[in-house]
């Protein structure tokens, strides 16, 4: 399940072009990146839109803002869709969270933390 | 006036290192398993010539033993709080040094910060560290805190519900039940609430927002043995509590 998953974020990734922070996800996005890879299924894009406004809210507070916040919130208030996903994996000790339509179609954007774990904390 | 330990708490808590790539985390744990379960090196090894008394237990204090000399302070803090925010006014008899104290399920995680002490200071959550000067250092005693419930091992914890949440009407009777389903901490902090945790923070202010306006703040105080570790990507300090609390202090 998650090799299709993967795959299928591999591909959306490589014809998301012109994002810088996508770009970056892709090339950290190895095979043993892809072992760490944990995948919500679909969530309520008003819970996440929700979410995801607080906790920038407290972030840059703390100035730990996430690259590629401003993307994913832009995206997010763009979007028409009823649920997202979210994929993390983590690689290099920074965790990599890529959003996507549900079903998996189309690439919103891509969260980067740096000093993260997924596995480790 | 201090009662010396070394790096030996009275409530059982012990003080160790985790060493990252590059950077290292202190905290403190509250036994060997849990120390050992963090990987994590007790300080009495890394730094066998402090001491540790337990002094006034809403403060941590560093008092390096032996006589003063001069840059010590600065030494040590480095290599004890690299993630301290100081002022390191040598001539005086006074060291102003600041660093955040975070209750976590394991212990209490010092963290980093890079504000000015007295930014510190101000802040929710924030203990002070003072290192005094000539006359302390005298005294042979360095101290260290966290709130008496800290103290005992005890972390308070706060959960903000907003007014349309479906649980909103348990959260008024103080109560926080998991919707229910997987057992992942880091699914759960990636917004997939199906599972059997409920979020908290050690942070009022982080709640608050989360209750929104007309929400509710929930206050509950655990042992960490009901809590579980989350991976906290957006450092908003989170904690899950696996099951259903009751009982909880329903607060705004």
């Amino acid at each position: 399940m998650s090799a299709e998953i993967a795959g299928r974020l591999r591909a959306l990734m490589r014809v998301t072009s012109g994002d810088e922070t996508i770009a970056k996800c892709l090339t950290m996005f190895s095979d043993d990146a892809v072992r760490t890879l944990k995948s919500t299924g679909p969530l309520p894009i008003r819970h996440v839109r929700r979410v995801i406004g607080i906790r920038a809210e407290v972030a840059s507070e703390k100035a730990i803002r996430p690259e590629g916040l401003d993307g994913v919130i832009i995206a997010l208030d763009c979007a028409t869709e009823k649920a997202v996903e979210l994929h993390a994996f983590e690689s290099e000790n920074t965790v990599f969270e890529v959003l996507t339509d549900s079903p998996l179609t189309k690439v919103l954007g891509v969260l980067i933390f740096p000093g993260r774990s997924l596995t480790n904390y | 006036m201090n009662n010396p330990l070394i790096f030996i708490d009275p409530t059982g808590l012990i003080w160790g290192i985790v060493f990252g790539k590059d950077s290292f985390t202190v905290s403190w744990y509250v036994d060997d398993a849990a120390l050992r379960a963090a990987s994590a090196t007790p300080l009495a090894d890394i730094f066998p010539d402090l001491v540790i008394p337990l002094d006034d237990l809403h403060q941590m204090r560093f008092y390096p033993k032996g006589p003063h000399q001069r840059g010590l302070l600065g030494k040590l803090a480095r290599m004890w709080a690299p993630w301290a925010a100081f002022e390191d006014t040598v001539g005086t008899d006074r060291f102003l040094y600041g660093a955040e104290i975070e209750p976590t399920a394991y212990g209490h995680k010092v963290g980093y910060t890079e504000n000015r002490p007295q930014d510190i200071i101000a802040a929710v959550g924030v203990v002070q560290v003072f290192v005094s000067g000539m006359k302390a250092l005298s005294s042979g005693a360095l101290a260290r805190a966290g709130s008496s419930n800290s103290a005992r091992g005890l972390i308070t914890l706060f959960r903000g519900v907003p007014k349309g949440h479906e649980m909103f009407d348990d959260a008024l009777k103080g109560i926080a039940r998991p919707l229910g389903g997987h057992s992942d901490p880091a699914l759960h902090n990636m917004m997939n609430t199906q599972s059997e945790f409920t979020s908290w923070t050690t942070q009022r202010s982080v709640a608050t927002k989360f209750a929104g306006e007309g929400g509710v703040v929930l206050q509950k105080t655990f042992t960490p043995s009901q809590l579980v570790r989350s991976p906290d990507a957006w450092g908003e300090a989170e904690v899950l509590v696996r099951g259903t609390v009751t009982g909880a202090k329903v607060t705004k």
